[in-house]
């Protein structure tokens, strides 16, 4: 009899132990998110609490006017985020140099980046609240995206000239003009499709003085090319732009034409057709590479 | 009795000797014959040798200066891409980031398209350098091997110089004609080209004519080759031989003809049926070669280096850009400005990390010393009298006697290469930032390293 009560008290005490640890585990898979409240510093005044939207990602920003110098400030932090169980994921001067010195830390998805300023009155404080994926050790890992202004392509034409004597794509936009050496390379994005551009520059071009030199199609080459020599791919490189939705450039090199005339005496053209590559959806890549004084007859 | 016998004892002993010498002296010219037969054998066996060695040796000295030439062609692809590496830095440098990427893709696009036909234009040229080594091992293995075509002699002159070789009515002879023959020189301009006609023998006519003669590769342009294709794979197979045809009517004399003359086949009849093989004496001359090398696009020795010193570069230089860009956002600018600057120089790291500065075998071993040119020479001469004993050479031509020499490129110092010879991290950095600061490369001498792009040629044993 003793012993069934014995039995039943170790069941009880058991079970009581794991929904204690259960609950334990159940709270420490719990999210934290942006309504983290992160303290002011001691003894310092609001100056601001800028907001912004970079890396694909919502910055909420908090700045403070300390009376205490950065060393009290970080001991402060420190205390208060191991308190809060955050691992501290840096602390270090935010370059070499720098009287700014930089702690972050990070609780799953949550991290928190504090830059302070050194004063002669004290310090600055500015903390940035953001959620990064938990598989993204920093934000400088994660993707940048084509949303954020300052990473978007030029809707309309960039400085620079066109090509006088080879026409420009239909409806594009002229993204970079540059001079390498003696070659002139205009590059533009457009919505046409590739093989209608394909057709279009071998059209336009065999009607003006441009003899054709090759018409190469990647997709076929890069079939050869695996045949011939057994690997899988052109050895382009798997990396990816760090922009949302990029393709690597053997993805991009796999599925686009390059069209070579030669016109004159000397001068050579290659026309490159490309899909893009950098964003999400992003238009056709059309590049123009003109040689005045053709360097293989050199 | 016993006198007698004593008395024409000397007589009867002075004849002992004379069977013996008759059979010394027979056994002697016996061995010279056999001397002279297994020497003349031996002769031909060295110059089948020799050919195939000459023939096998030239293939691969042409492929050694080849690969020198793709050595160079990875170097100057390094100095460009060099450039356009500056061109990146440049862009992130001195343009802000919603410029720096568009100029960055174009230049992108620029190395993407430059780097393919780059490659592709090495898959041809080797193609056609193999196709002009086994060009080439072919003319030195039959220049190496002597046909011995029967020269026309000065009746055969005679009598082809009047009405052509079957008409049996023989010309003069004179001062002028007998000039002619033996010098190919006369006054008489229409006796002089008949004397330099019959002066070229067939052997020379098959090699004047490289489409209907000596040269048929069958194989270039439709071999696929593939990585299952044997190597070396494709083959090519040429020959010249003569005979002795019996007179026809109306002629009453008979001559010596060629393959190439008087075969009645067509070209392509020949490359199918051989038809060399049907004459007394023949050459036979196989080359076996890869169609074309397997390259592939490679980056620099401490290229991921190269692109983290990028990365430092740009993201120190444009810290404070974005600094005062986002001074808006009081403490927080310098955090915003180090992730900014961070991710942009990324983002030109990656950039570099995607440079490819030249070519190179995918498998360095199998297509350097792994790529011989193969070069058989077979040698068939019908039983014939050469004075001294019904000299045989060979007495089957399906089983002419064969040589066989292997040609092949190699490293001589062993770290030879076509890939970028370049690999020095810091040069390779100053000479960014010599582009960088005078838009210029004047140093090409770091980058066009020959010495290491220098393949030498041998020999191999072949079973």
């Amino acid at each position: 009899m003793i012993n069934r009560k014995l039995k039943i008290g170790i069941f009880v005490l058991a079970l009581v132990f794991l929904t204690v640890c259960c609950s334990r585990q159940t709270g420490a898979a719990e999210s934290v998110g942006l309504e983290f409240e992160v303290p002011p510093p001691e003894n310092s005044e609001a100056i601001g609490a800028p907001s912004l939207r970079l890396f694909n990602t919502d910055f909420k920003g908090a700045t403070y006017k300390s009376q205490e110098n950065i060393y009290r400030v970080a001991a402060f932090y420190n205390n208060f985020f191991a308190q809060a169980g955050f691992n501290k994921t840096q602390d270090a001067p935010i370059k070499a140099g720098s009287n700014v010195h930089r702690l972050q830390f990070r609780k799953h998805n949550l991290v928190v980046d504090i830059a302070l300023t050194s004063k002669p009155d004290g310090a600055e404080v500015g903390i940035a609240k953001y959620m990064l994926d938990e598989k993204v050790n920093k934000l400088e890992d994660m993707p940048l995206s084509v949303n954020d202004s300052i990473f978007m392509l030029p809707q309309a034409d960039m400085p620079g000239e066109d090509l006088g004597s080879i026409p420009r794509p239909p409806s594009s936009v002229r993204i970079a003009s540059m001079k390498v050496g003696t070659m002139e390379i205009v590059t533009y994005t457009t919505k046409t499709p590739l093989l209608e551009l394909r057709q279009f520059y071998m059209d336009e071009m065999t009607h003006g003085e441009w003899q054709p030199k090759s018409n190469i199609d990647m997709a076929a080459l890069t079939a050869n090319y695996k045949k011939v020599t057994g690997k899988s791919d052109l050895g382009l490189g798997k990396a990816k732009f760090p922009i949302q939705g990029s393709r690597n450039l053997e993805e991009v090199a796999t599925q686009g034409y390059i069209l070579e005339f030669t016109g004159g005496a000397k001068e050579s053209v290659r026309i490159s057709l490309l899909p893009g590559f950098f964003g999400r959806n992003p238009d056709n890549i059309v590049q123009i590479a003109y040689t005045p004084e053709n360097y293989e007859r050199k | 009795m016993y006198i007698k016998f004593a008395t024409n004892k000397t007589k009867y002993e002075s004849g002992q000797i004379f069977p013996f010498l008759i059979a010394i002296i027979c056994i002697v010219i016996i061995m010279a014959m056999i001397t002279v037969n297994l020497g003349q054998i031996a002769l031909f066996r060295t110059d089948a040798s020799n050919a195939s060695e000459a023939g096998a040796l030239a293939g691969a000295s042409f492929m050694s200066g080849q690969a020198a030439s793709f050595g160079i062609t990875s170097d100057m692809m390094c100095a460009q891409n060099l450039v356009k590496c500056a061109a990146i830095v440049v862009a992130f440098l001195t343009m802000q980031f919603g410029t720096a990427i568009p100029v960055a893709i174009a230049i992108v696009v620029t190395m993407l398209s430059s780097n393919v036909t780059a490659l592709m234009k090495a898959y041809t040229d080797s193609q056609m350098a193999w196709t002009n080594a086994r060009k080439t091992a072919m003319q030195y293995a039959f220049s190496n091997a002597p046909v011995d075509e029967p020269r026309i002699t000065y009746e055969d002159f005679l009598d082809c110089l009047v009405g052509g070789c079957r008409n049996g009515s023989r010309a003069a002879p004179t001062t002028d004609n007998y000039n002619a023959y033996l010098y190919t020189d006369s006054p008489n301009v229409g006796l002089r080209n008949a004397a330099r006609q019959y002066a070229r023998n067939g052997f020379a006519k098959f090699m004047d004519n490289s489409n209907d003669g000596w040269w048929i590769d069958e194989s270039f342009g439709s071999v696929e080759a593939g990585p299952d294709a044997p190597v070396p794979s494709p083959l090519v197979v040429n020959g010249y031989g003569w005979t002795w045809s019996p007179p026809l009517p109306p002629t009453t004399q008979g001559r010596y003809i060629n393959s190439f003359e008087d075969s009645g086949f067509t070209p392509a009849q020949c490359a199918s049926n051989y038809c060399w093989r049907n004459y007394q004496n023949f050459i036979e001359v196989q080359v076996k070669s890869r169609l074309m090398y397997a390259f592939e696009l490679v980056g620099l020795p401490g290229q991921d280096a190269l692109g983290w010193a990028v990365f430092a570069y740009v993201a120190a230089t444009k810290y404070p850009v974005w600094l005062a860009v986002f001074a808006w956002t009081g403490p927080l600018a310098p955090i915003i400005a180090a992730l900014l600057s961070a991710a942009e120089g990324m983002l030109a790291k990656i950039l570099i990390d995607s440079v490819k500065f030249g070519i190179d075998f995918s498998n360095p071993d199998e297509m350097i010393e792994g790529s011989p040119v193969e070069v058989t020479v077979a040698r068939y001469k019908a039983e014939s009298n050469v004075g001294l004993w019904n000299f045989r050479y060979a007495t089957n031509p399906l089983m002419p006697i064969r040589a066989k020499a292997q040609g092949h490129v190699f490293r001589e110092m062993g770290n030879e290469t076509i890939a970028p010879a370049f690999f020095n991290l810091g040069a390779l950095w100053n000479l960014i930032l010599f582009i960088i600061s005078f838009g210029t490369l004047n140093d090409w001498d770091d980058i066009f390293n020959t010495q290491k792009h220098l393949f030498e040629t041998k020999l191999r044993a072949v079973q």
